[in-house]
């Protein structure tokens, strides 16, 4: 009886011991994310799963349709920005606006890929702060961010940004298509559902003589130094995955944000190309210009 | 950022911990030998199968571990450990891992590569691990002097925490872990894999094991989503 209750106060002792440093490890993991933290999403992420995002995206698609732009320069140039984190504050989110509309070279279309807005409640100030592209008769495709899901936030995201999983094609004045193909990582995973929807729309679309296939997503599938030490990415198989699907369907280049720092890594003929934040306050915020035409080129472009 | 000559210094490391671990007397040997069935499903192949060998041999403090799986969606996976430990306490070892791991993803036409260091301290109840590993990605079949290139992901933390209801050394248990690395898989840091296990030892030399396996897609400031369950069932026997 005396063995078994030592063994016991034992197993209670090595318990403790246990729970005291899976409980510090988890602090210190969450805590290393930064502010604006979601503590109850550890153990109640009872929001929207990604099929459920990706469902209401299609039922989107199925009333708005996809866009077709047509009459592009042959060669243009696309606009593109990530992790704006808007707070309190939008210096460099008024300053990409504004470069955007002065550019007359610029495609009448820009991309977004993810985390508008930092926290909570401030979808309204981004909104009104992009407000001068739609009115000059230009449009933006946004794609979903980790941080525009938090808080449950993705059905204010949707009811003002709509659809987070679409395509849209772009046709030139001498009859070139160019394809772009927004997927939403904002979990950093497709989901079941969006993973076959994306290998039938890149299989439908694959004999119809796109000049490039460009993909646009918030996650990252590279981890190369430790600059990327704080984000979250895709789980290997699904990394692997994703990266065979590319390939397979010839997609000229992947865009991504999340990790806030710029990278280029060309893996079976694909391009991936990660882009800067344009966060304000951020020391090295960035916009990125692509130059579509036979060739894709880039431009990193510095906001303060 | 970890380089070639600290993983070098570390590989030499835990091969002069192996040394010191042997007795200089009599060697003990032992064996264990371990074939599981696997069922999982995961958002990116859904339902799939396949299976695990494990085979352990113990000389003396060291075990030297070997893993194979082979998944139907084409994957196999293989690595190779050796293991020394040192009783510190009465109940207390600690203990270094080297490991080399790889994947091969058959129908990606890819393959990764792990080399990995670490240290942890095992006790009845618990066990802690912590360190580093290095990845390499690579595609099966890359044409030399091309611009396509393989990727090397050099810093990685891998760890574990497991806790054992009964003890490891009890002839039925129920553990609980984390980490995010187990015997056929290395994961970045943000993906952790959460396992419940059991072992029970029904005859002298035969145990019936399983596992469950709970893996979150990212860790996206504290919101973690469903990626993969797998259950593993099989025996364990010990020679």
């Amino acid at each position: 009886m005396k063995r078994d209750r030592n063994s016991l106060t034992r197993f209670l002792a090595a318990g403790r011991l246990g729970m005291t440093v899976i409980v510090g490890c988890l602090v210190l993991l969450i805590n290393s994310c930064g502010k604006n933290i979601d503590y109850l999403g550890i153990l109640m992420t009872f929001n929207e799963s990604p099929d459920e995002r990706f469902a209401q995206s299609m039922e989107y698609n199925n009333q708005h349709g996809y866009d077709k732009i047509t009459d592009v320069p042959d060669d243009y140039r696309v606009y593109v920005m990530s992790d704006i984190h808007v707070d309190f504050s939008t210096d460099n989110l008024d300053r990409y606006v504004s470069d955007y509309l002065a550019d007359t070279e610029a495609a009448p279309f820009s991309l977004c890929l993810g985390d508008l807005i930092n926290a909570t409640g401030h979808f309204d100030y981004f909104a009104e702060h992009v407000k001068p592209v739609s009115d000059a008769g230009r449009k933006i495709y946004y794609t979903t961010g980790n941080h525009d899901i938090y808080f449950d936030q993705w059905p204010e995201y949707f009811k003002r940004f709509g659809s987070s999983t679409y395509w849209f094609e772009v046709q030139t004045v001498s009859g070139y298509k160019d394809l772009y193909v927004a997927i939403e990582s904002a979990s950093g995973t497709l989901g079941a559902d969006q993973r076959e929807w994306l290998e039938n729309a890149l299989k439908d679309k694959q004999n119809h003589g796109f000049r490039h296939i460009i993909v646009f997503t918030h996650t990252h599938f590279f981890k190369k130094d430790t600059s990327q030490g704080h984000t979250s990415n895709f789980n290997m198989e699904e990394t692997y995955d994703l990266l065979d699907l590319f390939d397979r369907y010839d997609v000229s280049m992947v865009l991504q944000g999340h990790s806030h720092s710029r990278d280029l890594t060309m893996f079976k003929d694909v391009v991936y190309l990660r882009v800067d934040a344009l966060e304000d306050h951020y020391p090295d915020a960035f916009y990125t210009i692509l130059k579509i035409g036979r060739n894709i080129n880039y431009e990193f472009i510095k906001v303060n | 950022m970890a380089k070639k000559h600290h993983i070098f210094l570390l590989f030499c490391l835990i091969l002069t911990c192996f040394l010191n671990a042997q007795e200089t007397k009599r060697h003990s040997i032992s064996a264990d030998f371990m074939a599981l069935g696997v069922a999982g499903y995961s958002n990116t192949y859904k339902w799939y199968g396949g299976a695990d060998l494990k085979c352990c041999l113990h000389v003396d403090n060291t075990d030297i571990s070997v893993n194979l799986e082979a998944l139907t969606p084409k994957t196999f996976s293989m690595g190779l450990t050796v293991s020394p430990s040192f009783q510190v306490c009465r109940n207390g070892y600690v203990f270094v891992d080297g490991t080399l791991h790889s994947r091969i993803f058959a129908q990606y036409k890819s393959y990764e590569f792990v080399y990995a260091g670490s240290a942890g301290f095992k006790m009845r109840h618990f066990l802690v691990q912590v360190g580093v590993f290095s990845k390499t990605i690579d595609a099966l079949g890359r044409e030399w002097h091309s611009l396509d290139n393989y990727v090397t992901e050099p810093f990685n933390v891998l760890y574990k925490l497991t806790v054992s209801i009964m003890g490891f050394d009890n002839n039925w248990d129920v553990y609980l872990t984390g980490s995010n690395f187990n015997d056929y898989e290395y994961e970045r840091v943000r993906e952790p894999i959460c396992s419940l296990g059991g072992r029970w030892d029904f005859k002298d030399k035969w145990s019936a094991v399983a596992e469950g396996t709970l893996q979150a897609a990212g860790m996206f400031h504290g919101t973690v989503k469903f990626y993969e369950a797998v259950m593993r069932i099989g025996v364990r026997y010990k020679l």
